[in-house]
């Protein structure tokens, strides 16, 4: 004889259903007060970083005053296009700030490709003007000194550009030991000068006067993408932070997807938190594109933005859905037991005298207790069976002090199957577990209290295929 | 309250220290009108009952409903955890449940088909059998609540429940151990309490409970069980009342109400079917009364029957001393009512009210017994009053222990009636003593139903007397006031009750048809024997009287019945005119000598003439004693005697039947009587001729003969009217025969000497067989003489055994072979030869 019956109750039908359909639906809602504030971050992003870069173009400039008369009227030429281009891209960004785009990496991929039509077209651009300009003044070359005056202006342009770009530009990150180089060659040009070779002198201070130019664009142009690329990977990672914020306490769903009011889904809790680990695991992956200490390159920003950044949200869909099916399932838990028990006080005159989960923890298996007048009873625990599995393992363990039969307790599983079937609960057939029951089972208030059990269903389950 | 609710639960009491109740009956399923008016279904009613004795706990159970209450406490006593009743929400859990989303249901069930029709949803499951016998064996045991645990429907529980085996240990735990706190009330559908135990021992699983019931039967105030029955008039006359208030049934006839409900209370029905029938005349718009409920067969009678009881009596057709036996009756227990309504009565017995019918079949019994039914009823002895007919096969089985369940539930359907029992006296014929143990069960319930039924033991009057004379215990019962004999109905008697049913059948017929029925009745009268049907004969009558004439007519239905409508086998009790004496005696006159028997017989055609023309009936035709010497005609004059009798009316067929000892006596004890019953059942309506009647009593001490004698006198004593036995012999043995049995002499009233033919009669004896022959021969005087010469040698030569008659034929047998000697071949064919005074012998040859 054993009093102990196992009945294996598996997933529901909307179990099934919401677990299949949560691969294709976005569990994280656009809610316009979220979105608001990332676009207003972003814009403040934006703000701060395009007015840095309208800073340092505006001191641009003014060394630009320095310059010989065409160099300046190429370099504005340029300067103006690059302003232009950065507002562009800022207006651009400032146009779609906070939307939340699936197709982020299409996106970025076009505005690059853009962004470097543009790079080339500008390079080209450059390229002609300098020919001209180049073409002018080769007549004049004629005489020595004319060659002397032009190889002294032409290394003011340079040095004034070297300047510039050591003063005002990132490019040790962009071009590393470029610019040193470069005043390598500027040194030559000048001893050169000073040696009186102002031909060699000239074209020296010629060659790099361009290397610059095309070096500051080279470095504005890096450092506007990778501005860029730094805002949208922070506007993802903010977007993802408040979505996690937003998430860990939300609205329960019903079975239809409804909001019930009065009743919070508290996703750390039911993820064990996973949510804020995945906070945290976003903050210090913003914290590192946001840092200007060592701050991240284009390639970093783009792989923050390509892979990381959806993959972490990708994780938080997956951890609010899981959180909500794990509530959902404490909750048919619940239902399944109450189903029990009123199966079997209907057909043991049985009486319900108690509920609790255990360790009074939803997230683990439910009790309830029936007694009789003659202090038989019976206990009830639905578990889990396995992890988000959505099947339950029904146990019932009768305590009797009199009649009970093992043909009686039998039927008792079989009847229950039977009940619950009727009421469409895809019980299995009842099997029966060895050894008597437990008697810790009775004790509620020790149940409620502690978490660790004698054994649960899990083990039985082990031990009984072991 | 005082007294039980309806009159139904009077002497209905719950047991003291049983611990279990049979409960059982038609009333059972019934509902109930109670002193309040209020009607009731049984469990409502064992409630109040149950409540009043002060059980504090009453729980239900069926098969259907494992466990129900009827009131709050008792429910709340039972299920102490439940304090609210749970919520109807949908989709909700109950209070006691609550998950992260509250008390809400999530898990879908099935969703409803749209397409189809709702159907109501999965039935909740009920409490298994397993768990109801656990619940009622705890609701049993305890003892903080006096609980009463009603087991409705019991028969289903018993044999469909799934836990039998912890229902039949359950009961037998309670039965065993149970005392005066708890209760457990069985309820049964079934009738009696045979039936119960019968129904039980047919479970096979329940023998505690069985031993349980088979202790109760023998108890003499029935123990722990109880018998709900029908209502009585009381309760459907409230019945009546609270339909007539709530559902305006229309009361058609006040004055007859009391005779309304009386009638409705012998009809063999719940009240709950009158309530159902009652709302059928409300549904009609008829009013209620008698005439209404007869129309409709709701009750039973005919419309004669509002008469009173007296003069239902008088109405009946003859039985005077019956219906002089039945007014004492109706006026003794007039007087016994009156005596017990006004206190007077301090006799637990106030004399038996049971009877015995004595009397031939068709006499009247049967519906005399309904009469009495009725008379007990309307001076309130019994309830309904009903009267229900039991044979032997009624009362007895052939298997041991069957007897007293057939006996017991035969009783019972007699319950508030009357049992008749016909040819009660077959009971000892059975075998095995299973009559007996019939007797018994009988005597037990007319013990233990004192005043619920009258038995009538019914059957032929010697026999019925020697039955109770061997019954002692059911003679105490019935004294000899209470016998009632039933006499054969006398000729006019019969005549008028034939007249009445032809009438009834719509026949008319001539005066002359009907002074005809009148002989007919008559002689109908004469000629019965036991098995004689008296009113049932005449309707036999009626039958084949109406088939003849309706042959005749042939569709032509006002012509009346004729005298050539009388069957064939009524003719013989026409009665021709007393035919003159000389035309009837002429053929014995043909015969020679006899002065004697043509004498006798002269006497008997002027004494019938005599008492016909005075108009008196005709006697029995007298046995005969033939005493002479063989050959002196007697077999002869016995068969010209039964002829003579049938002429003269008093035989129906007059033919003879010969027997000697053979046909008599057989060889085994018993045989004997059946041999000569048969014989005499052949001779019936005619002549039993027995020659050498004494030597019935030729085998001395230990012969069946003495039977064969015994047999005769009493069949000649029943059968009296209907055979005339002509015992025949030589006078000396035949003296000595009669000498020895007195009883049979006294029933041979006249005796006929037969002596031997004289010389000349002898002669002329030979003269007419002469002629007699083929060719006829006449005798010359010379041939005469001689012959007479040889006969007078021959009776000298051997005067014992001297043939007489016989001895004339074997003279005329050699004198034949004599003569064709003497004439050798040559015979011619033309004249008939004569015989010569030589063909006569000389002597003895």
């Amino acid at each position: 004889m054993s009093g102990r019956k196992r009945i294996q109750v598996d997933e529901s039908e909307w179990y099934r259903l919401q677990r299949e359909a949560s691969r294709h639906k976005d569990v994280i809602r656009n809610l316009p007060a979220l979105i608001r504030e990332v676009r207003r971050q972003t814009e403040d992003d934006l703000e701060r970083v395009f007015g840095v870069i309208e800073d340092r173009q505006r001191s641009v400039e003014q060394a630009f005053e320095g310059l010989s008369e065409q160099t300046r009227r190429l370099e504005t030429e340029t300067q103006e296009r690059l302003r232009a281009q950065a507002r562009r891209t800022a207006e651009e960004l400032r146009a779609t700030a906070g939307e939340l785009r699936k197709e982020t990496r299409e996106q970025l991929a076009e505005q690059e490709s853009r962004l470097r039509a543009e790079i080339e077209a500008e390079r080209q651009q450059r390229r002609r003007d300098i020919r001209r300009i180049d073409s002018e003044l080769g007549e004049l070359v004629e005489d020595r000194e004319r060659a002397a005056v032009l190889a002294r202006e032409a290394l003011s342009d340079a040095r004034t550009l070297h300047n510039l770009i050591r003063g005002t530009l990132p490019h040790e990150q962009y071009a590393p030991g470029r610019l040193d180089g470069l005043e390598v060659t500027l040194d030559r040009a000048q001893v050169n000068i000073a040696q009186g070779r102002f031909d060699a002198a000239l074209a020296t201070a010629q060659g790099a006067r361009q290397e610059l130019g095309e070096l500051r664009l080279d470095v504005e142009h890096r450092e506007l993408e990778r501005q860029t690329l730094r805002v949208y990977a922070r506007e993802g990672l903010l977007l993802i932070e408040r979505l996690v914020e937003d998430s860990a306490r939300q609205t329960a769903r019903d079975e239809k997807d409804e909001a019930l009011e009065g009743f919070d889904l508290d996703v750390d809790y039911w993820t064990h938190g996973e949510l804020t680990a995945l906070l945290e695991e976003t903050e210090a992956l913003r914290r590192r594109v946001e840092d200007e200490e060592r701050p991240p390159s284009a390639d970093e920003l783009r792989d923050v933005l390509r892979d990381r950044a959806p993959a972490l949200r990708e994780r938080l869909e997956r951890i609010v859905e899981r959180a909500g099916r794990r509530q959902f399932a404490s909750q048919e838990r619940v239902n399944l037991a109450e189903s029990v028990v009123r199966a079997l006080e209907r057909m043991t005159a049985y009486e319900l005298d108690a509920t609790t989960y255990a360790g009074g923890d939803q997230r683990d298996a439910y009790f309830a207790r029936l007694v009789h007048g003659n202090r038989n009873a019976i206990v009830v625990e639905v578990a889990p069976a396995a992890p988000d599995s959505g099947a339950s393992v029904l146990r019932v363990l009768s305590y009797d002090h009199d009649t009970a039969s093992s043909t009686e307790l039998e039927e008792r599983g079989v009847e229950l199957t039977r009940a619950l079937r009727e009421h469409g609960i895809p019980a299995a057939d009842p099997q029966e577990e060895p050894g008597r029951p437990d008697p810790a089972y009775t004790d509620f208030d020790a149940l409620s209290r502690r978490r660790a059990l004698p054994s649960t269903a899990t083990d039985t389950q082990t031990a009984t295929e072991g | 309250m005082t007294g039980p609710l309806v009159e139904r639960l009077n002497g209905f009491r719950l047991p003291a220290g049983d611990p279990l109740f049979v409960v059982h009956g038609l009333g059972v399923d019934d509902v109930f009108v109670g002193h309040d008016y209020r009607v009731r279904g049984i469990e409502e009613l064992l409630w109040e009952v149950l409540h009043q004795a002060g059980f504090s706990r009453i729980v239900y159970s069926s098969l259907s409903q494992p466990l129900y209450f009827r009131d709050v406490a008792s429910r709340d006593l039972s299920r102490p955890r439940r304090r609210t009743a749970p919520a109807a929400e949908r989709r909700m859990m109950r209070p006691e449940f609550s998950g992260p989303l509250g008390r809400r249901v999530v898990r879908e069930s099935a969703p409803p088909d749209e397409g189809q029709l709702t159907v109501p949803g999965p039935a909740a499951p009920a409490l298994t059998d397993q768990h109801r016998v656990m619940m009622l064996d705890h609701l049993m045991k305890q003892t903080e609540h006096r609980t009463a645990v009603v087991l409705g429907h019991a028969e289903e529980s018993l044999r469909h429940d799934r836990a039998e085996r912890a229902l039949a240990g359950a009961l037998a735990e309670w039965a065993q151990h149970g005392d005066d706190h708890n209760l457990c009330l069985l309820l049964f559908s079934r009738n009696t309490l045979d039936d119960v135990q019968e129904f039980v021992g047919e479970l096979r699983g329940l023998p505690l409970l069985e031993s349980y019931l088979r202790d109760q039967s023998g108890r003499s105030a029935r123990g722990a069980t109880a018998a709900i029955g029908l209502p009585h008039a009381a309760e459907l006359e409230r019945l009546v009342h609270v339909l007539r208030l709530r559902e305006g049934l229309r009361i058609g006839d006040w004055r007859g109400l009391p005779l309304t409900v009386r009638a409705m209370a012998a009809a063999p029905e719940r009240a709950k079917n009158w309530r159902a029938m009652l709302r059928q005349l409300v549904r009609d718009e008829r009013p209620l009364d008698l005439a209404e409920l007869r129309r409709r067969h709701w009750v039973g009678g005919s419309s004669q029957d509002d008469r009173g009881v007296s003069d239902r009596i008088r109405d009946m057709v003859g039985l005077s001393s019956v219906k002089e036996h039945l007014e004492r009756l109706r006026w003794r227990v007039t007087a016994e009512a009156e005596l017990r309504a006004r206190g007077l009565v301090t006799a637990a017995d106030s004399g038996s009210p049971h009877l015995v019918f004595t009397g031939n079949p068709g006499t009247g019994k049967t519906t005399v017994a309904r009469l009495v039914g009725e008379i007990y009823r309307d001076l309130g002895l019994l309830r309904r009053g009903h009267l229900v007919e039991a044979e032997v096969p009624d009362l007895v089985a052939g298997v041991v222990g069957e007897t007293a369940i057939r006996t017991n539930r035969t009783v019972d359907r007699a319950l508030d009636g009357v049992l008749l029992v016909d040819e009660i006296y077959r009971l000892s014929d059975q075998q095995r003593g299973f009559g007996q143990e019939a007797i018994d069960t009988l005597l037990t319930r007319m013990e233990n139903d004192r005043g619920r039924f009258v038995l009538i033991a019914a059957g032929y009057p010697d026999k019925v007397e020697e039955f109770l004379g061997s019954n002692p215990g059911l003679r105490s019962r019935v004294p000899a006031g209470n016998v009632i004999r039933f006499p054969d109905y006398e000729p006019a008697e019969l005549h008028a009750i034939l007249l009445a049913q032809l009438r009834a059948v719509g026949l008319t017929w001539t005066p002359e048809v009907e002074e005809l029925l009148g002989e007919v009745t008559r002689g109908l009268y004469a000629t019965r024997d036991e098995e004689f049907g008296n009113a049932r004969a005449m309707r036999d009558l009626t039958q084949e009287l109406k088939d003849r004439w309706a042959q005749r007519v042939r569709g032509v239905v006002t012509e009346p019945v004729q005298p050539a409508d009388l069957p064939e086998r009524y003719r013989a009790h026409v009665r021709t005119a007393v035919p003159d004496v000389d035309e009837l005696l002429a053929e014995l006159d043909a015969l020679v000598g006899l002065a004697p028997v043509k004498e006798m017989i002269r006497d008997l055609v002027a004494r019938l003439r005599l008492l016909r023309s005075h108009g008196g009936a005709a006697f029995p035709p007298p046995h005969l004693l033939f005493v002479g010497p063989p050959g002196t005609g007697k077999t002869t004059v016995a068969r010209l005697v039964g002829g003579l009798f049938r002429s003269l009316g008093l035989l129906a067929r007059g033919h003879l039947v010969e027997v000697t000892r053979a046909e008599l006596v057989a060889g085994y004890v018993g045989q004997t009587a059946l041999k000569t019953k048969e014989a005499v059942r052949s001779a019936l309506d005619g002549v039993l001729f027995i020659d050498e009647a004494y030597s019935l009593s030729r085998g001395g001490h230990g012969d069946f003969g003495m039977e064969a004698v015994d047999t005769l006198t009493r069949e000649m004593e029943h059968l009296r009217g209907r055979l005339v036995v002509v015992a025949a012999g030589y006078p000396g043995p035949m003296e000595g025969f009669l000498a020895e049995n007195a009883g049979l002499r006294s029933r041979f009233t006249e005796r006929v000497p037969f002596p031997h033919y004289s010389g000349p009669e002898l002669v002329e004896i030979l003269r007419r067989m002469a002629r007699g022959r083929e060719p006829g021969y006449e005798l010359s005087d010379a041939v005469a003489r001689r012959a007479q010469s040889w006969l007078d040698r021959e009776r000298v030569a051997h005067p014992a055994d001297f043939g007489n008659g016989r001895t004339v034929r074997v003279l005329l047998d050699r004198m034949e072979a004599r003569m064709a000697r003497r004439l050798g071949p040559d015979v011619s064919a033309g004249r008939a030869p004569a015989f010569a005074p030589e063909d006569v012998p000389d002597g003895d040859q």
